[in-house]
């Protein structure tokens, strides 16, 4: 079980639909997919075609003393995903990232069940303890926020930086890619996904990008994550 | 008429002369006549029954060919010969054609595959046997750096065994059966042999050749001469020159290309405080800024130190437009006052102004890439001696002869052998030599021999004999570096090897390699033969005329028996033609040489002769490139000389049926000899006028075919993955996953990678097809079109565009495209003649009968 953690380095840089992004390619590949939202936004579900009245969320489970992969969905044969869920009453738990819970609840599957878990982090802040993953991917917008977020970043084994939204055309953007390609050449993955109208239509049809459109350049750049992915974990096995 | 025939006759004429007319096209005399002729069969053959005109009717296919043309007044004629061709022939199979042609051959072919399994049966077990001894022997450097003095003794030894053996293998007279099993026997081991791997079987091959053309050359000059005629002997004296010359450059040619050194770079050290200075000069004098400008941008992309390199553009024409775009971009700009020496001079007024370590020359359609200096820097600073590295001329563009052969990255072209074995066969010898552009050379040794030689056309090729004389060395690199255009048409080519003729044999005469100081033998050899190269004409003209000295004069050329001529002469021709195909295989198809040196032959032969005569005649004439051939056309004033060529042969074809009919009996071998050669003569001329007929070529700016990742963002904001097709100055061609993405109009940014820099660009889509589309650059900013040259003609692997995969020579198939070239060639002189030649031709054509397909 590969877990991979993908957390906005600030609001709306689109971590969610890359991981949903990432998830359906993994299917794609033929590989056996969980999807955890750990943000109280509870927005993944809505990439996966998820009635957005539907509330209940492996939050809600545990408050309610069910078991946490009660309110678990599937979609298709490989591809299973657990909404945080969403209760006007008990608020959100305070212990939402607390790696043990979820290292004894991962464990308490069966090994074989899923080769990757994604977990769906809300954007860092400052107090947030760093979740233990085998691969962690900061998602950025190449912009002057992020780069002053990323200045402040501690830096832990398997992390990588991913550039979202990324648009050739403007300049800014160019030199802040050009500047983090030689400051965290170490972290930087080698490509980015470049900014592309279909990402936000995906969303709106309440689809992954890669399952709604799966030949725009978007798809590409998760396509590339995606094999990625697999090539550094072949290695790894 | 209404007197004499009845109405429904006349009715039943006037219908097949409207029918005639209207339909088929005829003139009104030709269609009265035809009406004429039909009535006159009409009053013997009842045409209007049923059974005639199902008879008609079912073979009407028999003349289809006769049916689709517009009638004339001998068709009846040709009505009848077609009908006799029918009763001889079978029609022609229409889909079935294949497999019986194939089950005919079956029993040659099973006799064939019989044979080659036996061959390499015989040939396995013989590699097994060398194969250890080989891989010994492929591991020895060619220097031989750790041989002792007994073994030196030894070698000599056998040397000297082996010459006086070979000495006496040379010039033993043989009987003709003797000869020809002497001929078989070597014959089987080249066979042999060619199929063992690595240099080695190089090295016998080559020894084989000598052996056979060594002893035909011997054989010629002391039994084959008639010294009591004055006119066999003039001729037979000229041809003997001529296949001396071939001999000679075909033994250097072996010398030159024994053991291409395939040179690796160097790697630079680390820190680049210690790279050293480079000033990068571009000369021009004509050439339009269009040409000039990608050359300069892409030279500023180069990755070097900023400040170690300066990047000069040295223009001979003083234009203002130059020296603002220079001041633009922030190159040097460097005029002179006079233009004395052409590009020589130029760079020599440079060399005063600059004071860089090392000058890399460009000429200016030559796209440097980004990795050039730090290919080539690194042997410099590794062999102090070094003075020069030159670097192969890639190009974008098809040559000449590509395009209006249509082989355009089919075969390896004309340029390929020598910037694929040559060069890299001189380096071995230390003699790799400059080719005036894509090259580096050391201003310390540059002003040693006191600038670039300014004495002959070839200004190049002459600098680097003189760094040879004065002790430094040379490199050659066989990776190309750098992209251009290739010339334009044919006659651009043969202006552009004119001068190179005529300045290599300058230097013969001027600074001749094989006297003087400072050059090894090696090297004296390896710059003869690239001096003997561009005698070929004469020799070339002789051999495409000589059978004639027989045919129409009846001189004895060559005073022997034709089967004792066959005897020796065959086996030095397929010796000789085998172990190049071995050598230069990959670099040159077989038999190509033939129409290459066709072509140049008539042109190159008198300006060789001048020089050779007078060598201070002639000056520097500027190759055009970046032209345009804006129509198909044919070269009538270029192929004037091979007109003249192929009528003499054909008169030869003439003489020779006239001497087989009427002439002795004991001449006919001879004569059948030289018909022979003049069908190849007339079939190597064939090609050379192929070449003539000059293929459209519409675009101004050439497109490169690539196959690249890249971008598109559309106006919506979709982005999608597209491929990089072909790139040109102002415009691509790419292709996009799914159709209908881009309309014509769209204005969209392209988005390409150079390492890992992305960069967009603004363009318009200018046409669609399917999921194709042409892009046209929008106008960019002096800095974009830097980045763009950088993202496509100046990438660090324009060297993948270096087709090492081009398919392997095989001699026999080389030689049937050949033939079918000639052919090609003929068609072409037939379509572009003038109609007063092509009326008569075709009418006379229209009587051949043709085979029909038989009715499915």
């Amino acid at each position: 079980m590969i877990r991979v953690a993908v957390q906005g380095c600030r609001g709306g840089t689109g971590a969610s639909s890359i991981v949903a992004g990432l998830a359906q390619a993994l299917v794609n590949a033929g590989e056996r997919v969980l999807c955890i939202d750990l943000d109280p936004h509870n927005l993944l579900r809505l990439h996966f075609n998820h009635d957005w009245r539907d509330e209940n969320g492996w939050a809600n489970a545990v408050h309610n003393g069910q078991s946490w992969h009660a309110a678990a969905f599937a979609l298709g044969s490989h591809l299973h995903f657990l909404p945080y869920g969403h209760d006007d009453a008990g608020g959100s738990p305070a212990n939402a990232l607390h790696a043990d819970d979820w290292q004894q609840r991962l464990e308490a599957l069966d090994g074989d069940t899923y080769r990757w878990v994604l977990f769906d982090l809300p954007a860092a802040c400052f107090a947030q303890d760093h979740f233990p993953a085998d691969v962690t991917l900061t998602v950025v917008h190449a912009d002057p926020a992020c780069h002053v977020l990323l200045a402040r970043r501690q830096f832990h084994e398997n992390d990588y930086l991913l550039v979202n939204h990324f648009a050739p055309s403007s300049l800014l953007q160019n030199d802040l890619y050009t500047l983090w390609q030689a400051q965290y050449s170490d972290w930087l993955l080698p490509w980015a996904i470049h900014r592309d109208e279909a990402m936000f239509e995906a969303l709106a049809h309440k689809r992954s990008v890669t399952a709604y459109r799966s030949d725009c350049l978007a798809s590409q750049g998760i396509r590339n994550l995606a094999a990625w992915l697999l090539a550094r974990h072949e290695e790894a096995a | 008429m209404s007197v004499w025939l009845q109405p429904g006759a006349q009715a039943q004429w006037k219908h097949r002369y409207r029918y005639l007319r209207d339909k088929r096209g005829a003139k009104p005399f030709t269609a009265v006549l035809l009406t004429l002729a039909w009535c006159v069969a009409w009053c013997f053959l009842p045409l209007e029954s049923g059974r005639w005109q199902r008879l008609l009717s079912t073979h009407s296919g028999n003349f289809a060919h006769l049916q689709r043309r517009r009638p004339g007044i001998a068709d009846p004629l040709r009505y009848g010969l077609q009908l006799l061709w029918l009763l001889l022939v079978r029609p022609r199979r229409s889909s079935t054609m294949g497999t019986s042609w194939h089950a005919r051959f079956r029993p040659l072919r099973r006799a064939r595959e019989l044979l080659s399994s036996r061959a390499s049966r015989v040939v396995q077990r013989v590699v097994g046997h060398l194969r250890p001894t080989l891989s010994h022997l492929e591991d020895d450097a060619p220097d031989g750096s750790a041989d002792t003095r007994n073994t030196r003794w030894l070698l000599m030894l056998m040397g000297g065994t082996t010459a006086i053996l070979m000495l006496l293998v040379i010039t033993q007279p043989f009987t003709l059966p003797a000869q020809a099993l002497f001929s078989v026997l070597l014959w089987i081991i080249a066979l042999i042999v060619r199929r063992l791997p690595g240099r080695f079987s190089t090295l016998v091959l080559i020894v084989l050749s000598l052996t056979v053309s060594c002893r035909y050359l011997w054989w010629r000059y002391t039994s084959t001469l008639n010294w009591d005629d004055g006119l066999d002997m003039t001729f037979g004296l000229l041809l003997l020159g001529a296949e001396t010359y071939s001999w000679l450059v075909l033994v250097l040619g072996y010398f030159q290309t024994l053991w291409p050194l395939n040179r690796k770079p160097v790697a630079l050290p680390e820190d680049t405080r210690q790279w050293p200075s480079v000033d990068l000069m571009i000369p021009t004098y004509n050439e339009s800024l269009d040409v000039v400008r990608p050359t300069v941008l892409a030279a500023l992309g180069l990755d070097w130190p900023k400040d170690k390199i300066n990047i000069y553009l040295l223009d001979d024409g003083k234009r203002s437009a130059f020296r603002d775009f220079a001041a633009d971009v922030g190159v040097g700009y460097i005029t002179r006052d006079d233009n004395n020496h052409a590009k020589a001079g130029n760079l020599n007024h440079a060399l005063t102004v600059t004071q860089g370590d090392y000058i890399a020359i460009f000429d200016c359609d030559h796209l440097p890439q980004r990795s050039f200096l730090q290919m080539t820097m690194g042997w410099f600073l590794k062999d102090p001696k070094l003075g020069l590295v030159q670097t192969p001329h890639h190009f974008f563009s098809p040559d000449p002869f590509e395009r209006n052969l249509d082989r355009f990255r089919r075969m390896p072209n004309e340029g390929t052998l020598f910037y694929g074995l040559v060069q890299d066969g001189n380096d071995l010898w230390d003699a790799a030599f400059f080719c005036g552009s894509c090259a580096v050379l050391k201003r310390r040794a540059i002003e040693a021999i006191g600038g670039f030689a300014v004495e002959t056309v070839t200004e190049d090729a002459h600098t680097s004999l003189r760094l040879h004389r004065k002790g430094f060395t040379s490199a050659y690199l066989r990776i190309p570096q750098a992209a251009g255009l290739a010339t334009e048409s044919v006659s651009a080519h043969i202006g552009q090897r004119i001068r190179w003729a005529r300045g290599m044999v300058q230097i013969f005469r001027l600074d001749n390699p094989l006297f003087g100081p400072g050059l090894r033998l090696s090297q004296r050899l390896c710059y003869l033969n690239a001096m003997l190269h561009f005698l070929a004409g004469v020799p070339r003209l002789i051999f495409l005329t000589a059978p004639l000295a027989f045919l129409l004069l009846h001189a004895y050329i060559i005073y022997a028996p034709a089967f004792l001529l066959l005897a020796f002469v065959i086996p030095h021709m397929l010796h000789s033609g085998l172990t190049n195909s071995h050598i230069q295989g990959r670099y040159r198809h077989s038999f190509w040489s033939e129409v290459y040196d066709t072509v140049l032959a008539w042109y190159i032969a008198l300006p060789t002769t001048v020089a050779l005569i007078n060598p201070r005649k002639g000056k520097f004439n500027v190759t055009a490139k970046g032209g345009l051939v804006d129509r198909q056309y044919f070269d009538w004033g270029i192929s004037r000389p091979y007109l003249l060529l192929i009528l003499l042969n054909l008169s030869g074809v003439v003489a020779a049926i006239w001497r087989l009919q009427s002439g002795p009996a004991d001449e006919i071998p001879t004569v059948l000899v030289s018909l022979v050669w003049v069908f190849y003569n007339l079939v190597i001329l064939g090609g050379a006028i192929a070449v003539a007929a000059e293929a459209r070529q519409v675009r101004r700016n050439h497109r490169v075919s690539v196959t690249l990742p890249g971008a598109v963002q559309l106006p919506g904001g979709y982005a999608y993955p597209c491929t990089l097709q072909d790139y040109a100055e102002g415009g691509l061609g790419i292709v996009l996953p799914v159709t209908g993405l881009v309309n014509v109009g769209d204005t969209l940014t392209l988005l390409l990678q150079r390492g890992q820099q992305q960069h967009a660009f603004a363009a318009r889509v200018v046409n669609v097809r399917a999921d194709r589309a042409g892009l046209e650059l929008e106008k960019m900013s002096l800095t974009k079109h830097v980045d763009y040259i950088q993202c496509t003609f100046a990438r660090a692997d324009t060297w993948s565009l270096w087709r090492d995969d081009l398919p392997a020579d095989r001699p026999m198939k080389s030689m049937i495209e050949v033939v079918c070239l000639g052919f090609e060639g003929y068609r072409r002189l037939f379509q572009h003649a003038p109609r007063g030649v092509r009326a008569p031709v075709s009418w006379l054509a229209s009587f051949i009968p043709q085979r029909p397909y038989e009715a499915s």
